[in-house]
């Protein structure tokens, strides 16, 4: 940021972004399914799969630092050829739509269990559909200014209610400490999907005005949300136990809903509401503009803008009829998810890397939409 | 862009006219939801069936500050039955006409009945709907139908549930009663090597109601038995001594030294009134007032037997004395702490023993302390720990301190 | 693809009636360029016969009545030269002309040295040089620029023999004298305020701010009304590019007239579709310097006593020049609760309807209680009460605008008993919306700007719109559209949300709080970047150092013992 007019996203602001898009949602129903393997270990599962962003966020930067100004989907073709480059393209344009509609479907399940049960799911979905099309439409520019404000609430938010929750604590539900190894890294693989998220860097990059911040911003990101990750799952071990964390469906919901500070501060989990919403904003947009944007670069189309309508439809169709009931997305996102997510956030860009290293590949600027088409500058 | 635009209005438009059309799903106006404060289950008359007593509030007869409040109690009471408890939540409707509002419910009370066949199926409801909160007081009627618990009044309170919440939350003044919340209650119960305890409520005035009709009949004057208005006046209730359970079942209950025995150990001993005798005369009493406590429990296995070591400190203040005792003098206090150690310590064996021999139920949660000890042990003990709670030996360190006099050193004596 | 071509067909019936309007539109043809003078697409040369021009000038203005023009021969009888002065009787200076023109054109001249060798070749080279006594003149050469210096109200001198007229600056209507600024008001404070005189305004800033650097840079907008318009910068301090496109915006219109500083705004706004204000304005004259200051462009208009500032940010929008004046930390605590009382503004009668009707588990038990008393036997849904006290209201409150002061007053003490207690008694609507509703507004009244106040109250609505229909999600959704929308806002350039979106630590000195001006060594870069610095570092101001010795310690640099 040294002048009035930098149309490009700061290093800091990818970071922000990367935390918001890991934390925000995730946080939520995270202990759950991380304390059904490791019980009152499931925080160092959660420290023990932040490894798995780290090495994304390394991957997907190192490939950054190659092709700077190409997303994923563009030096895929470079590095792979037109054909075998072509399948890569739609592998991650299908992979943002996808991830979005199970987060769409979250996002929906929740208000209709934990705040409006009466409320048709469709209303939940065709409402952040439309508001994240907005966002994504308005481009990674506009979403990074507005996360500016949503990182900060949230953190805060999170902050306020965990330090409600400290006369409800007990230390000793943590212990005895690494109880049972091979549950931990049971519990680590329930939740490397969502460290993996930050994969999206992979289509934010050439939108970055210091590209070779894209590594710092995404290693800090996965470090900062997964150790707010980590407070979140400690604080629900010590005020649930390792046992009963695991049987709730949206354990941080349900640490808001009890904290009591002498009778006189409670019932407050529109904290939880709140998080919930504005960061599901930010997530859902970001994994909306990464869809429209792969899958508009993978059709060789020249504006990101023209996908962002049928992309939305689609999320909204998949994401109502992909899953049944609740259960199916969080068996879906611990176990299938292993095998169908880490392979392309992990699997996919490892592989790129290493031919790209081998064949020696390098730079170039890419003729399809790229995400400067965001930009409505006026003057200087 | 212009089609992108177009989309986007569409897209608003349409929203407004299914927000318009279909709106408020669940927008409920204050005046359509019935408040429940409080909550009572019994079993219904009928086989297999659960009956549920809510105390639904009247706003109308609420007194505010503009206007008097309406004639009648400022609560309805209604049952209804049903197969589960969702179920006879719902049948509610058939009443009440409005949709039953939990979300404010402060105290679950379950007859004693209901209790000892298992809260589990009982409780899911509260713990799985999105209304009712987890901080409600877990409460158990002992000897009476908790239906005649949530049909009773408060002299002080308007409304009768909140009432029994502040008995509960009261126990810290004396710490001869346990307060657990849905919350806490469930967590010892699915957690292994600690079993859930509960609030005890029992009525008071059904005992008095007792004596003034002997007294009546003894008098001969029964015909002034109907203006009596303590007869007329609703049950009384207390909240003392603490439900034990095991696994979800009612197992027994703690008489009030076993409740403060147990809570020794917890290290909830928030306040409260310790009795000792005068080292002069051992009919005078001194009353010590608890300011702090603190307990532990470190369980060790040695030579195959799990012996769990008790540890209590407590600090207090010198309350009222009865005899001529000259506090000024080191001795003395460090006399009354030793005694202090000993009621201490007496009471925390009571409680052991009741639940070992009694009840069979570790709620003191020395298996979890193994746990976390030593987890290898615990392995090997918790599938058998039922076996071997009841054998466990107990080793009980108190230590107490009498910190200040308060505002006179040696009592006023007549001369 | 068919849901999208459905859409667009409904879509062209919807908007069909809009394109035919610009059909009619279009229809009518734009000029190509501005003609002053009707029907003449050139300019018309003067003639070198007085007469000739003079009718010509009165066939023009159509004899009008204010016209006024003056003939006389300067010169003794025989070889006098006729002349003409023309003015607009009530523009001009009268005092001035009789002076400075008629005195010496027809006294002073008839002294022998000024008429020896006059003729009809030399007459207005010798007036010009000798004759006229006043400061600014020019030459006017066609009959365009002499109706241009009469209707500014300037007077013209047709000399005859000459095709060339002179105009002279006789400008002197009558002006509002400077007063106090109606609208930003400051307790401590210059009690100066702009007038609609433009030739004051700028006077006013100049003398604020002695710098050789103030650029003034003067424009005419409007074919008709020939508005004088005037952006004035710090040369060296403003950014050249935010300068030039000022420039080119305001060249851009084209327009009939321009009677207020809202046309040029609304003419060079960067976000014509938005509610938010992207250009600022002000009537202080301190302000606008300490605008500048900072590296902003002003836009002044004649005829109008707000000048425009740009770049404008939204939390220009919620500071008032009091905050400068105050103590920083008094200061501070105002604006915070400024920031509470514009999402209080926004938010708080939606807040109420999605937490009474969505989401009453929110409210502490008693409260819930004591606000379901007051509800039973109301009859309408709360969604509708809010709806209704916001209508009520709002037409108080531009009742209390409109109407003579006098009848104001009743109108606000009338709205204050029927709603204050008429309604709650009758049961129309409950106490705690009254109190809602009156909060919301006074919240409204505690914006710095009417702008910002306006904004509030158009989102009241959709906000309580989907506080009704979705609860607390609703109105979440609201939030996260109303801060993309602003995120994705620049004026001149400069994201509307900075320094907060994008974030800027440093910068934030100046918005949700107010530091200290010793803090502050630096301009807010978003603005003035091109020469940051506004004072040494360490001006944070101390008692004079104490000197080591003890005489030092006794009588300090003071002196006093």
């Amino acid at each position: 940021m040294n002048n009035t007019s930098s149309v490009r996203l700061s290093g800091r602001q990818a970071m922000w972004l990367v935390v918001t898009t890991i934390l925000a949602t995730t946080l939520i129903f995270l202990p759950a399914w991380v304390a059904a393997e490791a019980k009152q270990d499931a925080w160092l599962s959660v420290l023990l799969s932040m490894v798995v962003g780290v090495v994304t966020a390394w991957l997907v930067s190192t490939l950054g630092r190659r092709f700077p100004d190409l997303t994923i989907v563009q030096y895929g073709e470079r590095i792979l050829g037109r054909v075998l480059g072509k399948v890569v393209g739609l592998v991650y344009a299908a992979f943002f739509l996808h991830i979005n509609t199970v987060i769409v479907r979250e996002f929906g399940e929740l208000l209709l269990t934990g705040f409006m049960p009466e409320t048709p799911l469709v209303v939940f979905i065709g409402t952040i559909i439309v508001v994240a099309a907005y966002g994504a439409w308005a481009g990674p520019e506009v979403l990074a200014r507005v996360n500016d404000f949503i990182l900060p609430v949230i953190l805060f938010l999170l902050g306020v209610s965990l330090f409600l929750l400290v006369n409800q604590a007990n230390l000793a539900a943590l212990l005895p400490l690494a109880e049972e190894p091979a549950g931990i890294v049971r519990g680590a693989l329930a939740s490397a999907v969502f460290f993996s998220e930050v994969i999206i860097l992979a289509m934010l990059i050439p939108s970055l005005n210091l590209r070779s911040e894209a590594a710092r911003a995404g290693v800090l990101g996965v470090l900062v949300a997964g150790f707010s990750l980590m407070a979140v799952t400690v604080f629900a071990t010590m005020v649930f136990g390792g046992e009963r964390v695991a049987n709730l469906t949206f354990p941080y919901l349900a640490l808001t809903r009890i904290v009591s500070v002498r009778g006189v501060v409670e019932r407050v989990e529109f904290l939880a509401l709140g998080i919930w919403v504005l960061g599901g904003f930010v997530k859902i947009s970001v994994f909306y503009y990464a869809a429209a944007l792969a899958s508009s670069q993978w059709l060789g189309l020249r504006e990101y803008r023209s996908t962002v309508v049928p992309i939305g439809l689609a999320i909204g169709f998949l994401s109502v009829i992909q899953f049944e009931n609740i259960d199916q997305i969080s068996s879906f996102l611990t176990t299938a998810a292993l095998f169908a997510y880490l392979p392309v956030t992990l699997g996919l860009p490892a592989l790129l890397l290493i031919l790209a290293t081998l064949r020696g590949l390098k730079g170039g600027s890419g003729t399809a939409p790229g995400p400067r088409g965001a930009d409505k500058e006026v003057s200087p | 862009m212009t089609r992108f635009r177009r989309s986007i209005v569409l897209a608003g438009l349409v929203l407004t006219l299914l927000l318009l059309g279909t709106s408020c799903w669940n927008a409920v106006e204050l005046d359509r939801r019935a408040l429940v404060m409080g909550v009572g289950i019994d079993k219904a008359k009928e086989e297999g069936k659960i009956a549920l007593t809510v105390q639904i509030v009247k706003p109308g007869q609420l007194p505010t500050p503009r206007r008097a409040p309406g004639p009648g109690p400022p609560v309805w009471v209604v049952t209804s039955t049903g197969y589960t408890v969702f179920d006879a939540v719902r049948n509610f409707v058939l009443q009440s006409g409005r949709k039953l509002f939990w979300a404010h419910m402060v105290v679950i009370v379950i007859s004693e009945e209901v209790a000892r066949e298992g809260l589990a199926p009982v409780l899911d409801f509260f713990d799985r709907d999105a209304e009712p909160r987890r901080l409600s007081k877990v409460i158990i009627a002992k000897g009476i139908a908790a239906k005649e618990i949530m049909k009773g009044q408060h002299e002080l309170e308007t409304i009768p549930a909140a009432a029994i919440r502040d008995l509960v939350e009261g126990f810290t003044s004396v710490s001869t009663a346990v307060s657990v919340n849905l919350n806490e209650f469930l967590k010892r119960m699915s957690a292994g090597g600690v079993e859930p305890v509960a609030a005890r409520i029992e009525v008071v005035a059904a005992e008095e109601r007792e004596k003034a009709e002997e007294k009546a009949l003894q008098s001969g004057d029964d015909g002034g038995m109907a203006e009596d208005p303590r007869l007329k006046a609703p049950p009384r209730f207390r909240v003392t001594g603490a439900a034990v359970f095991k696994g979800d079942r009612l197992a027994g209950w703690l008489n009030r030294p076993e409740t403060r025995g147990y809570l020794w150990t917890q290290g909830k001993v928030v306040s409260g009134i310790v009795v000792l005798k005068c080292p002069q005369n051992e009919k005078e009493t001194i009353g010590i007032e608890l300011i702090r406590s603190e307990g532990e429990i470190k369980p060790r296995v040695q030579e195959g037997r799990v012996v769990a070591e008790v540890k209590v400190k407590a600090e207090a203040h010198v309350g009222d004395v009865l005899c001529p005792l000259d506090l000024t003098k080191p001795e003395t206090l460090r006399l009354l702490e030793k005694r202090m150690n000993t009621v201490i310590e007496n009471e925390v064996r009571a409680a052991f023993r009741k639940a070992q021999e009694g009840l069979r139920a570790d709620i003191f949660g020395v298996g979890a302390a193994l746990h976390r000890s030593s987890p290898g042990q615990w392995k090997k003990l918790k599938d058998r720990w039922d076996e071997v709670f009841p054998e466990v030996q107990v080793e009980i360190k108190a230590d107490a301190k009498i910190r200040r006099v308060n505002l006179v050193l040696k009592p006023a004596q007549p001369k | 693809m068919k849901l999208l071509q459905a859409s667009n067909l409904y879509l062209n019936l919807a908007f069909g009636l809009t394109s035919n309007l610009k059909n009619a539109i279009s229809r009518y043809p734009v000029p190509d360029e501005l003609h002053f003078l009707p029907g003449e697409k050139d300019p018309v040369v003067l003639s070198q016969d007085l007469d000739v021009n003079v009718q010509r000038l009165q066939a023009v203005l159509g004899n009008s009545s204010d016209l006024v023009v003056r003939r006389f021969t300067v010169g003794p009888g025989s070889v006098g030269i006729r002349c003409a002065l023309a003015f607009i009787d009530g523009m001009v200076e009268r005092e001035s002309i009789r002076t400075s023109l008629l005195n010496p054109l027809i006294i002073e001249t008839q002294k022998t040295g000024f008429t020896k060798g006059l003729n009809r070749q030399n007459a207005f080279d010798r007036i010009w040089n000798t004759a006229v006594l006043i400061g600014e003149i020019k030459e006017d050469r066609t009959l365009q620029d002499v109706l241009r210096t009469l209707l500014a109200g300037n007077t013209s001198l047709l000399v005859d023999g000459s095709d060339r007229a002179i105009s002279a600056n006789t400008k002197g209507f009558e002006v509002r004298p400077v007063g106090e600024p109606m609208i930003e008001t400051v307790v401590r404070g210059p009690r100066e305020g702009f007038t609609e005189a433009i030739r004051v305004n700028t006077a006013l800033l100049r003398r604020r701010l002695q710098d050789p650097n103030l650029r003034l840079e003067r424009f005419q907008v409007g074919r008709r009304t020939q508005t004088g318009v005037t952006i004035a910068y710090l040369q060296g301090v403003a950014n050249p590019k935010v300068v030039e496109e000022v420039r080119r915006r305001v060249r851009r219109i084209d327009i009939d007239g321009a009677l207020e500083s809202s046309y040029i705004e609304e003419l060079i706004n960067d976000t014509p579709h938005s509610i938010f204000a992207t250009v600022g304005r002000t009537e202080r004259p301190d302000t606008l310097v300490a605008k500048l200051l900072e590296g902003r462009v002003g836009i002044f208009v004649d005829g109008t006593p707000f000048v425009l500032t740009v770049p404008h940010l939204f939390i220009e929008e919620l500071q008032s020049p009091e905050d400068y004046y105050t103590n920083p930390i008094y200061s501070s605590l105002i604006r915070l609760i400024r920031l509470v009382a514009f999402f209080t503004a926004v938010f708080l009668p939606s807040f109420w309807v999605a937490v009474t009707t969505f989401h009453p588990e929110f409210f502490p038990t008693p409260f819930l209680l004591t606000i379901a008393a007051g509800r039973e036997g109301v009859s309408f849904p709360t969604a509708v009460e809010a709806l209704l006290m916001g209508l009520i209201f709002e037409g108080l409150r531009e009742a209390g605008i409109r109407l003579p002061r006098p009848v104001g007053q009743a109108i606000s003490i009338v709205g204050a008993l029927i709603i204050g207690t008429a309604a709650v008694d009758a049961g129309l609507v409950t106490a705690p919306m009254v109190i809602v509703v009156a909060a919301a507004g006074i919240a409204t009244f505690l914006m710095p700007t009417i702008d910002v106040g306006f904004v509030t109250t158009l989102l009241r609505l959709p906000t309580l719109f989907l506080g009704a229909t979705l609860g607390l999600y609703g109105i979440l959704l609201v939030g996260v559209v109303i801060m993309v929308h602003l995120a994705s806002l620049r004026s001149f350039g400069v994201p509307y949300l900075s320094p907060l979106a994008p974030l800027s630590v440093p910068e934030t000195k100046d918005v949700l709080v107010r530091t200290p001006l010793w803090s502050r060594p630096l301009r807010p870069r978003v603005i003035g970047y091109k020469e940051p610095r506004r004072q040494k570092d360490n001006t944070l101001p101390h008692p004079p150092r104490k000197v080591g010795n003890r005489r030092g310690e006794k009588t300090g640099r003071d002196g006093s013992p």
